[in-house]
């Protein structure tokens, strides 16, 4: 079998994962900042999964936060795939109150746009945004001249 | 913080593609996570695969546990080239219910697209 891209996967290399900034989340926050390398991808489900782990979330609803992060990621990597010098992308991450003693995942993932190159394939572009927006409960992308956020609230689980 | 990534995102990236031949029928065991980094050599196995067939190619996405965008991109791709190309066998998908297959493809309505079976046996008839 081939191996993973060695170059993908050294230049992927992880700048930072914080846990548990305040704020008006419920619990403990995630920060995950990579580089925007196709090996980055596998590294932010780790990430996201592990951490909706820790807060006991449901299998089924943590599995489409995961899928919903990974499109977003990988969408940021697709259009910055061509650049010689890929930039950042970070994922941020916490969880709300919501009424009825339900809780929500709320993820932002961000990227500082002037490294990024044309769009991606439509057909992938589609599918991915498809796969977020019926996986979460409501998805947003924020344009800047920084850059571009996708906001995602995650459907509401038990606290 | 940094991390070295030689050893991270190897075992979550990793892709198993196998194939064995049985009479009528190549079968190409996919393991792993379909993702932006992997779907590359998922796509190149089962061109691969599709030209090697003589019958009838079944992928076996049984054992899957991550299908992305481009996976499924990658899947539709395989099925045109199956369905258009000249003197490609047919592809047949095994998704059973592996959710974390079966749900990307049906929130984006490529079961009507794809050819989906519960089992190889099912996939062989």
């Amino acid at each position: 079998m081939v191996s993973p891209d060695s170059n993908d996967v050294d230049r992927a290399f992880e700048l930072s994962v914080q846990a548990g900034s305040p704020g008006a989340e419920i619990r403990g926050g995630l920060q995950v900042r990579l580089t925007a390398v196709p090996a980055a991808s596998g590294l932010f489900r780790e990430r996201a999964r592990t951490w909706l782990d820790d807060l006991q979330w449901p299998p089924q609803e943590r599995d489409d936060v995961v899928a919903a992060v990974c499109e977003a990621v990988e969408n940021v990597i697709s259009h910055a795939y061509h650049a010689r010098q890929p930039g950042e992308v970070l994922l941020n991450a916490h969880v709300e109150r919501a009424p009825q003693g339900m809780r929500q995942a709320v993820l932002e993932v961000i990227d500082h746009g002037r490294w990024r190159q044309a769009p991606a394939d439509p057909g992938d572009r589609g599918h991915g945004f498809t796969i977020m927006r019926a996986s979460m409960a409501s998805v947003r992308t924020v344009l800047s001249d920084g850059g571009t956020r996708l906001e995602m609230r995650s459907r509401s689980v038990p606290a | 913080m940094v991390e070295p990534l030689e050893d991270e995102p190897g075992e979550e990236s990793l892709l198993g593609l196998d194939t064995r031949e049985v009479p009528g029928a190549l079968i190409l065991t996919v393991t792993g996570e379909i993702d932006l980094l992997t779907t590359p050599r998922l796509r190149a196995a089962v061109s691969e695969c599709l030209d090697r067939a003589d019958e009838l190619l079944v992928v076996d996405l049984t054992q899957v546990s991550f299908l992305g965008s481009h996976g499924l991109a990658a899947l539709v791709g395989a099925a045109q080239e199956s369905a258009n190309g000249r003197n490609k066998a047919p592809l047949r998908l095994v998704v059973d219910g592996n959710r974390p297959v079966v749900r990307p493809i049906q929130v984006t309505g490529l079961d009507e697209v794809l050819a989906l079976y519960h089992s190889v046996p099912e996939a062989l008839v």
